[in-house]
């Protein structure tokens, strides 16, 4: 059974609507909700968790409806955990006071649900301080605690690691998700980063100007994306219009064909097509180049690896691999 | 220069707390020290105790009163709450001692009130029950009408600058909206609502002219009387410093109830639509927040129009006089006051070390009652008239009273530039003195137009605290002064509240435009 279920949902304000909206998450899986600003990924959590209501369409927490057009369940009645990028700690209560601001427990209970937590979380020395002492990433962990002691049925984080130094992000991110998966949440993430997206999720969600425009594993959003916004919102994509590129290139005739940089092959000696290197970027571990067709007023932008240096205006030709 | 400047001006400000205190290591005379018996045997216990309960009582009123008005107008859509959520500020420009002559007048057998009641329902003196306002309780309430929107102030401020997501975490963690208030909201707001009743208590520990009209004694009047009454200084003195210690006191349980957890003003998506209540609640809210203005500010206000036009001509030469005199002191230690809160925050910005020393002497002046500071600058006049035989004027000029208000009122407008001062980013003036900009013209050319908002709030705080100053006004004044204040006490002293009106209303008039354009002034800030 789905643990949240949302059926045909539409809200309007002003000039934003959100259109339609369908979605299904089974029990204990973790989702990604994708879209650029503006696409109304905090106004469909806003909706689930209770704070605005829909005009028409369902959402069902757990098999219980909590939202039928324009009526439903209070905020507080819903079940619903919510993590956001600013953490939200309440700055007079320590850790541990923030951790059971809203659990239900009692008693013995309470504090086994707190060390489990605190230990889980790696805070447990953090216990009694005040969240001005903590960093950026213990203040997650303890929202995502805080969250997780209310025994939420579905939890809803919105940007929860943007706020993180690159270095932690990706180390706090994995460990959330292990947390997540062991306590077996239904776990809803907003998030603009296509890396976290396709890292943390079963199953992403693609919005787009108040419209779902694609679902699917991160594998199918990332290599058979619906459309070339949604594909760029993955990672750099080569858009490709002019037809005699696009045949070279593998394409089956349609009006366009959409490569990822590291699908094209580069060779000094040979290939499918053959063209000028236009400009060259140092990477890290890659360089990155833009490529001229010959013939052709295409640009194109190769991945490269690090010990395959190139110059501008040296001739290399490419192939789909 | 700068920090020999914010040195002198720090001293100047700790002198009379040093000279108070200097009371208890002065042997007294026999004669004095026999009225020091007296004071301590027959009033001393029962005047501190009476001042302790009015503080009490006073911050428990501002409190109720401040912290749910605030809430109110922050966070629930009622009717009029727009026009309410300024004008719960309008009470700052009614002292409370003309809120007692009001009242007083209003509430007394004779007044309008008691009048009627008998005339109704046909009731003789001692038929009926009749809240008494010269009492205690009386006090409070006057008091606590005047102080009230130093919490609200503090307190809106508080509430309005916490973060959505607080209330969404809470009410997704399956809390309710009075469980949102009292576990959340309250307590995250606490430091700025106890910052509100530090100030509240200040307030009520110093005044002098709401407890003489109403008859309650205080340590505040028992230092008037034992210096003007009993001619005893150094007992005076003496009194005052117990005064002094309560303020320090209550400085320290205000920095105490901050420890621990850091509080500041968060930032964060803003607050969602206000709340909008059914209509019978609404009205009640509305009824609720409009009590705090009609008895603060609005009854008063009609009631002095109509004492004063009973009246067949009104006094216009005296009334303008002292109107000119208010306007001048108020202008003056505007200018005086704010000349040196810029010193002392240019010496904090320029020398880090110097903050601590800045901010202690600053805050100190400002806990210190306007008694108080005057009984300090009196010895301190004694002092030096004993040791070099050459009289220094402290007493009876206007310098001396400057110097006075100087003391008393440069906390806020340190703070007012301080805060504003932070929002100038360093790389400013690391700019300016790159281009080749010296000391003076970095603060007359670059700081100064940056703080002209903070400054003008820091002047416009100084000149309403001025303009309603009673008991440093009354002590050091010359002569030939005579404010609206010192008028409105001087008819209200020989019970002439009829008299007393014109001037009250011109008081409260000026005050409430001053204080009018303060409030636009930080809303726009």
């Amino acid at each position: 059974m789905a643990s949240l279920l949302i059926e045909q949902l539409s809200y309007r304000r002003s000039a934003f609507a959100l259109e339609g909206i369908s979605l299904s998450l089974a029990s204990g899986s973790t989702a990604s909700l994708v879209g650029a600003s503006g696409s109304g990924k905090t106004t469909l959590l806003n909706l689930i968790a209770g704070f605005i209501m829909p005009e028409s369409g369902r959402i069902m927490i757990g098999g219980q409806c909590v939202a039928e057009n324009g009526h439903g369940l209070a905020a507080n009645k819903r079940g619903v955990g919510l993590v956001f990028q600013q953490h939200a700690l309440f700055p007079h209560l320590r850790v541990e006071d923030n951790i059971l601001f809203g659990c239900p427990q009692s008693g013995a209970a309470r504090q086994h649900v707190l060390q489990g937590l605190l230990s889980d979380f790696h805070i447990a020395p953090l216990a009694r301080r005040y969240p001005h002492e903590l960093s950026g990433g213990e203040q997650q962990r303890v929202a995502l605690a805080r969250a997780l002691a209310a025994g939420p049925r579905v939890l809803l984080m919105d940007e929860p690691f943007s706020s993180i130094d690159m270095a932690l992000r990706r180390e706090l991110r994995l460990e959330c998700l292990e947390v997540l998966r062991r306590a077996g949440v239904t776990t809803l993430i907003v998030t603009h980063e296509a890396e976290e997206a396709l890292e943390l999720s079963d199953q992403v969600y693609v919005l787009e100007q108040g419209r779902m425009v694609q679902v699917g594993s991160p594998e199918q959003v990332y290599f058979e994306p619906a459309s070339a916004r949604v594909a760029s919102l993955f990672g750099e994509v080569n858009i490709i219009t002019d037809p005699q590129v696009a045949a070279a290139l593998g394409g089956d005739g349609a009006a366009m064909l959409l490569v990822r940089p590291e699908s094209l092959h580069v060779s000094k000696e040979s290939g499918a097509l053959g063209g000028e290197v236009i400009r060259a970027y140092f990477h890290g571990n890659h360089y990155l180049a833009d490529f001229r067709p010959q013939g052709s007023e295409s640009v194109i932008t190769l991945e490269l690896p690090s010990s395959m240096k190139l110059h501008a205006g040296e001739s290399i030709f490419i192939s789909r691999i | 220069m700068d920090r020999l400047l914010a040195f002198g001006i720090a001293t100047l400000c700790l002198l009379p707390v040093v000279l108070v205190l200097s009371a208890w290591g002065i042997s007294l005379p026999a004669a004095s020290q026999e009225s020091w018996q007296h004071v301590r045997a027959s009033l001393l216990l029962g005047d501190a105790a009476t001042t302790l309960l009015l503080a009490l009582m006073v911050a428990c009123f501002a409190a109720v009163v401040g912290v749910s008005t605030a809430w109110f107008v922050t966070r629930c859509e009622f009717p009029g709450r727009r026009l309410l959520s300024w004008l719960l500020v309008m009470p700052l420009a009614m002292p409370a001692y003309i809120l007692a002559i009001t009242y007083g007048s209003l509430f007394e057998f004779a007044g309008p009130l008691q009048t009627m009641l008998r005339e109704l329902t046909g009731w003789q003196r001692d038929d009926y029950w009749f809240p008494a306002v010269r009492s205690l309780g009386g006090a409070v309430v006057m008091l606590g009408l005047a102080t009230t929107p130093y919490v609200y102030l503090l307190a809106r401020l508080a509430f309005a600058s916490q973060p959505a997501e607080w209330a969404d975490v809470a009410l997704s963690l399956g809390k309710t909206r009075r469980q949102l208030f009292w576990q959340v909201a309250l307590p995250a707001a606490r430091p700025f609502i106890v910052i509100g009743l530090a100030l509240v208590v200040m307030e009520t520990i110093a005044d002098l002219g709401t407890v003489q009209i109403l008859g309650v004694p205080t340590l505040a009047t028992a230092i008037y009387r034992t210096w003007f009454f009993m001619n005893e200084p150094y007992v005076a003195a003496r009194i005052a410093s117990l005064l002094l210690i309560l303020a320090a006191l209550i400085l320290w349980l205000e920095q105490l109830s901050r420890r621990g957890a850091a509080y500041h003003l968060l930032r964060g998506r803003p607050q969602r639509a206000r709340r909008a209540l059914k209509p019978i609640k609404g009205l009640g809210v509305s009824l609720w927040c409009a009590l705090p203005v009609m008895a603060g500010f609005v009854v008063p206000c009609l009631w002095l129009a109509r004492m004063a036009s009973f009246q067949s001509q009104l006094p216009y030469p005296a009334m303008m006089a002292a109107l000119a005199d208010s306007l001048t002191l108020a202008a003056g230690a505007a200018m005086l006051v704010v000349a040196a809160a810029l010193v002392l925050a240019l010496a904090e910005r320029q020398h880090g070390s110097w903050s601590r020393a800045a901010n202690m002497a600053a805050s100190l002046g400002y806990a210190m009652p306007g008694v108080v500071i005057a009984v300090g600058l009196l010895i301190w006049q004694g002092l030096v008239k004993d040791i070099t035989a050459t009289p220094l004027l402290l007493t009876g000029t206007i310098a001396g009273l400057l110097l006075a208000y100087l003391i008393r009122f440069l906390a806020p407008a340190y703070s007012a530039i301080h805060s504003g001062y932070l929002r100038v980013p360093a790389e400013v003036d690391r700019a300016a003195v790159s281009l080749g900009t010296g000391r003076l013209a970095l603060l007359l050319r670059v700081h100064v137009p940056m703080l002209r908002a903070p400054l003008a709030t820091s002047a416009l705080i100084v000149a309403i605290d001025v303009f309603k100053e009673l008991p440093a006004t009354l002590i050091l004044r010359p002569f030939d002064i005579n404010t609206l204040a010192l008028s409105v006490l001087e008819f209200a002293g020989d019970d002439r509240p009829v008299e007393a009106a014109p001037f009250a209303l011109l008081l409260v008039g000026v005050a409430s435009v001053a204080v009018a354009a303060l409030h636009k002034l930080q809303r726009n800030y």
